[in-house]
């Protein structure tokens, strides 16, 4: 067994017994054969491997920085944001930054996906009984997604309308669109408040439920008064990702680039790529999907100018790139490779941890690995979308979700980019169960709930072939 | 214990003789119905097909772009300002018996739909869409006619093509030899046996399958299924019980996958005969089940799992679907006084513990569909259990998945008074078959005949609706409805996940038709 200072013993216990299952025998939950994994893994450079933030918690004395505060079980073993936010506010500094900073992440990407859907529904296959002010959540939609010529073409459609039941939530959308969509918006004007983010450590504000207004459809070329649209608006989304984003940024101090940073792979097509190139600290890769600290780096200039060449620039300080460097098969990325060096690479951090700790298997080294091997997915699932290679980027992104079924790796932004995405493809059918289960942890969720219907009906209902099977 | 053992034993014995040789084996939930497309009622029947016969387009299991393995895509033509489409087909395909795909059996297959003698569901929305379609043989394509223009014209043509020399009518029926011995352009040719089906890889110019040969066989036990997959004894297992989820999750030779569907679970009421016709007597019913213990007792409760299998419903619709109505909460626990209450309101007397109504006990018959066992295990009996511990006489059956797809949703199993079962939908979640009134092909699901003007004015008006909002409204009324009158008791949503063993590789699963994507299996055993 580790052995594990006093300190530790509660998350050891709890990583122990979340997980359970595998807590006898080598591993588990690889989805790739044992052989493989070890033949693989001889290709991990030992240095790079070190580095992760795995190996680093491997030491009791790094573990134990974490362990002072219970905030880091919620945010590393349950992915649990709101508790995390709660009970690392308390000690301030990048801890807390840190769980706001997936709060907002978490909130972009709820955001987004709502953008997608309404975008797939009003614009890409609008009704004439669509009601007239569907420009509205339109115009919200394009600006997310960077394209203020289409915003400000909805917005257009607004001027003029007798009866505007959008207006409180148009009135900021259009004063942002309007002043060139720099980032942050300022939404202060929406009706409801948000609590002051200078004194707003570890607060954890909802949105308003809705519908917060109903709007018209058009029946025979006028407005119906009993065909009503019961809408919620997603600004609320947005206002909350700017909410926990200011909230970070101001708790990290001179650290708020590392915010930046951390979050440039969730970043809304509208804020642009981060341009911030350094490494993370610790506090911002234990327990997150990048393995060490360049990775976040990598991946934000990934973003910003896409390239191969970026991965011999980064391959000897990031593992992730090292990763990304072995997988590609005549430039492209294979799926098949990720997954087995992912499986590989979890194989191999089970294993040095062992080491580490004197030959013994713990439960906290599967799971720390479980983390770690989805991560990997996750992220080159990114540079996949990046390189334009759509289809090897949805296997690794449902390969991700497939591994992602316990709580450890169950990472609630990884799911609503995984939404967004689907949305983009006009699927629902999955988004609308994970959002689902979300709500009940995360209610202002709900927000998103309804874009992601109307998606969905529009979608069903021009779908024939729905014969329901025994 | 002692006897679990030994099946661990044999199990694993049987496994290393199975997975000797090229074959690649699965557990289905049962065996298909038929082999034929357009009579398809299970889902083990949808997910059989796709490996028979490809569908004129279909989506991507991964980015949902539409795709055609037999339509030349790129050459596709509008025509008449898209009331028609010029389709060309690829060319070389062959039919499992050699023949080559021609434009005659994509016009056959449209034309068998449209004809009035073939009594098929499945050709229900493809009628509302299709008009016509006339082949060109000499340019080997096809002009398909529609209704009317629709956006999406490929997106209604999701059919699966069969064969026309292997019928010698477009009144197609379901009682053909075709239905046990199926020709199809898909990557599997199947053999269908009377306890297992067997499918040869067939390279044809379209597909190119990697697994030569895959067998399904019906699952069992889902203990046994389980410990098989895990001893190697079969490779996959279509659904794995929520409580053996763990234990495949653990191991590090299998991985569960997803796999999207929407099912939810019912006990279907007969009202149309005895006590069980009086509204305020099935409300009773609904009120003795405990469906919180009935869940833990059947399929068990993980409090920490962030995605959990099992959810209650209180009707027609899994809880994430647009058309669930949230405002209709679901009846998690037993309320013995509501239901002695609604009883008595009934004109039921109780004596010595059982209920009586018109002068003879309420006995109730109750029947399931045999392979839910293997997703919750003791369902029925359990069902039976709290029924008579509720004051009413029970006794229960297995129904065979034959007599299931048969006469249970055939409506011809009017000698139960409760049938326990499943529904599962993909993207569409049509439910208007299940309830409206078994008239004029309309109701063709409807387990115990159900029949209701409102719900049918209900149904009309979804059908009818001219806007999503509409439509929605009029589902939600539905659900609400439904929940009052309780042609069903409404159980809860179940998620499906399967378990493949990592010898087989770039398995991807396609929502609801599963094996879309078959062709890119492989097997590195």
């Amino acid at each position: 067994m580790i052995r594990f200072a006093p300190a530790l013993t509660s998350l050891a216990l709890l990583l122990s017994l979340s997980a359970l299952p595998g807590c006898t025998g080598e591993s588990g939950g690889s989805s790739s054969s044992a052989n493989t994994a070890v033949d693989l893994s001889t290709q991990l450079p030992d240095g790079l491997v070190a580095d992760t933030w795995v190996m680093q918690v491997a030491k009791p004395e790094v573990l134990a920085t974490f362990l002072s505060n219970q905030g880091w079980v919620s945010l590393v073993t349950k992915r649990d944001y709101r508790s995390a936010a709660k009970r690392l506010g308390g000690a301030g500094g990048t801890h807390a930054a840190r769980a706001h900073a997936d709060a907002s992440a978490m909130y972009r990407q709820a955001a987004l996906m709502a953008a997608n859907s309404l975008i797939e529904t009003y614009s890409e296959t609008p009704q004439e009984t669509d009601p007239i002010a569907t420009a509205h959540l339109l115009a919200y939609a394009f600006a997310v997604n960077g394209d203020l010529d289409k915003a400000k073409a909805e917005l257009a459609k607004m001027d003029g309308l007798e009866a505007n039941p959008t207006a409180e939530w148009n009135a900021p959308l259009k004063a942002w669109i309007e002043g060139g969509a720099v980032w942050p918006p300022d939404l202060s004007a929406l009706p409801f408040s948000l609590p002051e983010p200078g004194s707003s450590a570890g607060e954890w504000p909802e949105a308003p439920s809705g519908p917060h207004y109903k709007l018209p459809e058009r029946v025979d070329g006028t407005d119906s008064s009993e065909a009503l649209v019961g809408v919620d608006d997603p600004l609320g989304l947005l206002a909350l990702a700017v909410w926990h984003d200011t909230v970070a940024k101001g708790l990290a101090g001179d650290q708020a680039p590392a915010v930046e940073l951390y979050n440039a792979r969730y970043r809304l097509p509208v804020e642009g790529p981060s341009k911030v190139r350094s490494d993370l600290p610790l506090e911002f890769i234990f327990g997150s999907d990048y393995l060490s600290a360049s990775d976040a780096a990598y991946l934000a200039h990934y973003f910003e100018a896409p390239s191969a060449d970026l991965d011999a620039k980064y391959k000897d300080e990031s593992l992730l790139a090292h990763l990304v460097s072995q997988v590609r098969v005549d430039g492209a990325i294979n799926a098949e490779k990720v997954q087995d060096l992912s499986a590989a690479l979890r194989n191999r951090l089970v294993a040095d941890q062992a080491e580490a700790a004197g030959g013994t298997t713990d439960g906290a080294h599967r799971t720390f690995a479980d983390i770690a091997r989805v991560g990997v997915l996750r992220n080159i699932a990114l540079i996949a979308e990046l390189d334009g290679n759509r289809e090897t980027s949805g296997i690794l992104r449902i390969n991700a979700m497939e591994l992602s079924g316990e709580s450890w790796t169950a990472c609630p932004t990884s799911t609503l980019s995984l939404a967004a995405w689907d949305a983009s493809n006009r699927y629902p059918l999955r988004p609308t169960e994970n959002l689902h289960n979300l709500i009940s942890r995360y209610p202002s969720l709900e927000t998103g709930r309804f874009s992601l219907e109307v998606l969905a009906l529009r979608v069903s209902r021009e779908t024939p072939g729905g014969i329901p099977g025994n | 214990m002692r006897g679990a053992r030994h099946l661990l034993a044999a199990t694993g014995i049987v496994g290393s003789l199975l997975l000797t040789g090229s074959t690649v084996s699965y557990y289905e939930e049962s065996l298909p119905s038929t082999m034929n497309p357009l009579f398809a009622r299970s889902m083990v029947d949808f997910r059989t097909h796709e490996l028979v016969f490809d569908r004129m387009f279909y989506h991507s299991a991964v980015t949902n772009e539409v795709k055609s393995r037999i339509i030349d895509l790129p050459r596709a033509e509008k025509i008449d300002g898209g009331k028609q489409m010029k389709l060309y087909l690829k060319s070389g395909i062959k039919w499992h018996d050699g023949q080559d795909l021609s434009p005659k059996d994509i016009c056959f297959t449209i034309d068998a739909m449209l004809n009035p003698k073939t009594p098929s569901q499945i050709a229900k929305d493809y009628k509302e869409a299709v008009a016509g379609c006339e082949a060109l043989n000499k340019e080997n394509a096809v002009i398909i006619t529609y209704t009317k223009v629709y956006h999406n014209p490929l997106e209604r043509l999701g059919f699966s093509v069969i064969p026309e020399h292997a019928f010698d009518s477009t009144a197609v029926s379901p009682d053909l030899d075709f239905s046990h011995r199926p020709i199809g352009t898909g990557p599997m040719k199947a053999t269908k046996g009377p306890r297992a089906v067997k499918f040869t890889a067939f390279p044809n110019a379209h597909h190119n399958p990697k697994i030569q040969i895959l067998s399904q066989q019906e699952g069992g036990d889902p203990f046994v299924q389980v410990r098989t997959l895990l001893n190697a004894g079969v490779h996959g297992v279509i659904s794995v019980s929520p409580p053996l989820r763990p234990d495949v999750a653990a191991s590090d030779d299998v991985a569960l996958k997803s796999y999207d569907l929407r099912s939810w679970w019912f006990v279907a009421v007969n009202n149309t005969k005895g006590p069980l016709k009086n509204r305020k007597i099935r409300q009773a019913l609904n009120h003795t089940i405990d469906r919180t213990e009935l869940r833990e007792l059947t399929i068990g409760v993980d409090p920490d799992d962030p995605n959990p299998p099992c959810e209650f419903i209180s009707g027609p619709f899994v809880g994430s679907s647009p058309y669930y109505n949230r405002a209709v909460k679901p009846v998690e626990r037993s309320d013995r006084a509501k239901a002695r209450q609604l009883m008595v309101e009934a004109g039921a007397v109780e004596n010595v513990g059982r209920w009586v109504y018109d002068s003879k006990p309420v006995g109730l018959k109750i029947g399931m569909n045999a392979p839910l066992d293997s997703e919750a295990k003791d369902l029925l009996n359990q069902v039976g259990n709290q029924l008579q511990a509720g004051g009413f006489d029970r006794q229960v059956y297995k129904v065979t998945a034959d007599d299931w797809n048969r006469k249970a949703v055939t409506g011809q199993l009017g000698d139960y008074d409760l049938l326990i079962g499943k529904w599962s939908f993909g993207l569409v979640e049509d439910v208007n078959p299940l309830f409206h009134t078994r008239t004029g092909g309309k109701g063709a699901l409807n387990v115990f005949n159900y029949s209701s003007s409102e719900v049918d004015g209900i149904l009309n008006r979804y059908e009818t609706a001219r806007t999503d909002t509409e439509a929605q409204d009029a589902y939600h009324d539905l659900h609400a409805f439904l929940a009052e009158d309780l042609p069903y008791l409404f159980l809860w949503k179940l998620d499906t996940k399967s378990a493949w063993r990592n010898e087989i590789r770039g398995n991807i699963i396609a929502p609801y038709y599963y094996f879309t994507e078959f062709s890119g299996w492989k097997f590195d055993g």
